[in-house]
């Protein structure tokens, strides 16, 4: 449980750490993972207005972070990684709560071979952003960000994700997918894809969605007997449930994919 | 024992009339094999039986069991019995086929179905159909072959059990042996559970081994002509040139507006 103004941890030897963030004030948290060490990190927002978040992720590491914002209260969630040379980042964002939220994510692949794949799944009630880079800063870098976000009547989302690559970053991948649905005003999402390239030697692709629930899905669904809210409801969790599929420990997961679906059934049945 | 009656349906989309006037019934235990020329309206009959938003019925009924069908929503329609698998199934990312059809089966009964039945079930049926032990959890037909889809389409069926079902071009995409395998499954659920078929195909293959019952040729949004598997294979052999001869058929050529480009000769086009 963190509820000092700043923390560091330093994490030497393969392991899952779980912290929970429940603070009135502004938090600083630090993560230092050392070269070669695989650990899973699981962040539980229950309160805090703003959180700085730095990580650190040594050479051949494995690093995989989930942060899960349940806070009633709005959130801005400043979180910036380097990885370094033949290091692993999976970096999660599920929000699922029904409070306004801002997150900026910064990623370096300061590293030749260093790998970031970056996801966020969002249950949009109020207004939330997210602004993400994903930055190669060496060669054979790659990066895959996959969003998804759901809008319910009241919701706005921004989702701005760039992928950028430098001069002499050859051989470097970045690939992007964002997903909005929305169940009424289609303008109350904004995906803006972005892919900053200043080198030839790259593969970089983007998809973008934005618009309400397609009618022939809802169509095949509600042909196999599930009523219109089903179907709904269906879709909406093949939306979001995918980000905990990035869980390891399988009890973690399965308690998110429960922790998911209640919240689908209640927001979907209302 | 199920019956569904279809009396003097019309439908149009967008506006544009597609079904003139069908009549057909079709009931428990019997193999409808439905034909046509391309565009004449056989699609249009399932869906609308189905209930597509798009597709608007303008006069005339359809009873199932004695139930109004087109008072009731597409889901209504589906929990009353009827199903149709489809020519171009949807796919649905995120929806896994184990969630999506344990959701669709509890969808019809009080009771949800126990997960220990449904997962031996299902096992059972994708081994039927000859399916990769991993179809449960893929999501719904993303990334499905051609074949796949409409395999996938019968593992719905035989899992949903309906009552009267219809199959539009499920043939098409799949091989030789996956031919067989949908043909026998389709078959040993008629003969099992009594299922109705309303069948729309092109090729004669698959109607050899499903055997329908009846035969009916749709041409311009109407019947013209009934039979049995023997017409099935007057057609394959002769086509239906000498139907259009017989009904003294003339269908009108949409007309193609000529796009003019500036290496055209406007004299040759004026006189054309």
């Amino acid at each position: 449980m963190i509820n000092e103004l700043a923390e560091t941890l330093e994490i030497n030897q393969p392991q899952s750490v779980q912290l929970i963030v429940d603070s009135a004030e502004e938090c600083h948290l630090c993560v230092n993972v050392k070269e070669n060490v695989h650990c899973a990190l699981v962040l539980t927002i229950q309160n805090a207005p703003q959180i700085e978040l730095k990580l650190h992720c040594g050479q051949a590491s494995q690093v995989n972070l989930f942060v899960m914002n349940e806070s009633a209260s709005k959130v801005a969630l400043n979180q910036t990684a380097e990885v370094k040379e033949d290091g692993l980042l999976t970096l999660s964002f599920a929000e699922f709560n029904e409070a306004a939220s801002s997150i900026t994510s910064t990623v370096e692949l300061a590293g030749t071979a260093a790998v970031c794949n970056m996801n966020s799944a969002l249950l949009c009630k109020m207004e939330k952003e997210m602004v993400m880079m994903i930055h190669h800063k060496a060669s054979l870098t790659s990066s895959h960000m996959n969003h998804s976000g759901v809008l319910l009547e009241g919701g706005k989302l921004f989702v701005d994700a760039t992928g950028k690559i430098d001069r002499g970053a050859k051989g470097s991948k970045s690939h992007q997918k964002s997903r909005a649905l929305t169940f009424d005003q289609p303008k109350s999402a904004t995906v803006l894809p972005q892919l900053l390239i200043d080198e030839n030697d790259v593969e970089a692709s983007h998809v973008t969605s934005v618009g309400q629930i397609d009618e022939n899905q809802m169509y095949y669904l509600q042909s196999r007997g599930l009523s219109k809210s089903q179907a709904t409801q269906l879709i909406t969790l093949g939306a979001l449930m995918p980000i905990a599929e990035v869980l390891e420990d399988e009890t973690l997961k399965a308690q998110m994919k429960l922790k998911i679906e209640a919240k689908v059934n209640e927001v979907c049945s209302m | 024992m199920s019956v569904l009656v279809i009396e003097n349906l019309h439908v149009e989309i967008e506006g544009k009339e597609i079904l003139k006037g069908v009549d057909l019934t079709v009931h428990a235990d019997e193999i409808h094999a439905l034909m046509g020329p391309n565009g004449n309206g056989k699609s249009t009959l399932l869906a609308a039986i189905m209930g597509h938003p798009k597709y608007h019925v303008t006069s005339g009924s359809i009873a199932f069991d004695g139930k109004d069908v087109l008072s009731m929503s597409v889901d209504e329609r589906s929990r009353a019995g009827l199903f149709l698998g489809m020519q171009y199934p949807q796919e649905i990312s995120g929806v896994t086929n184990s969630d999506f059809l344990r959701a669709a089966m509890n969808a019809r009964q009080e009771k949800p179905v126990s997960l220990f039945k449904f997962i031996k079930e299902m096992e059972g049926t994708i081994k039927e159909l000859q399916m990769k032990p991993d179809l449960a959890h893929r999501y719904l037909n993303e990334g499905f072959s051609g074949g796949e889809k409409k395999r996938n389409e019968i593992v719905q069926m035989k899992m949903l059990k309906p009552t009267m079902a219809m199959l539009d071009e499920i043939d098409s995409g799949l091989d030789v042996d996956a031919l067989k395998i949908v043909a026998n499954a389709v078959v040993d659920m008629k003969e099992k559970e009594h299922l109705g078929l309303l069948v729309v195909s092109h090729y004669e293959r698959f109607y050899q081994l499903l055997k329908p019952t009846h035969a009916h040729v749709l041409i311009d949004g109407k019947i013209v002509y009934e039979g049995d598997q023997s017409l099935v294979e007057k057609i394959d052999a002769e086509g239906y040139d000498w139907l259009y001869k017989q009904l003294n058929i003339n269908l009108k050529k949409p007309e193609r507006k000529q796009t003019i480009s500036l290496g055209s000769c406007a004299v040759k086009e004026k006189a054309k």
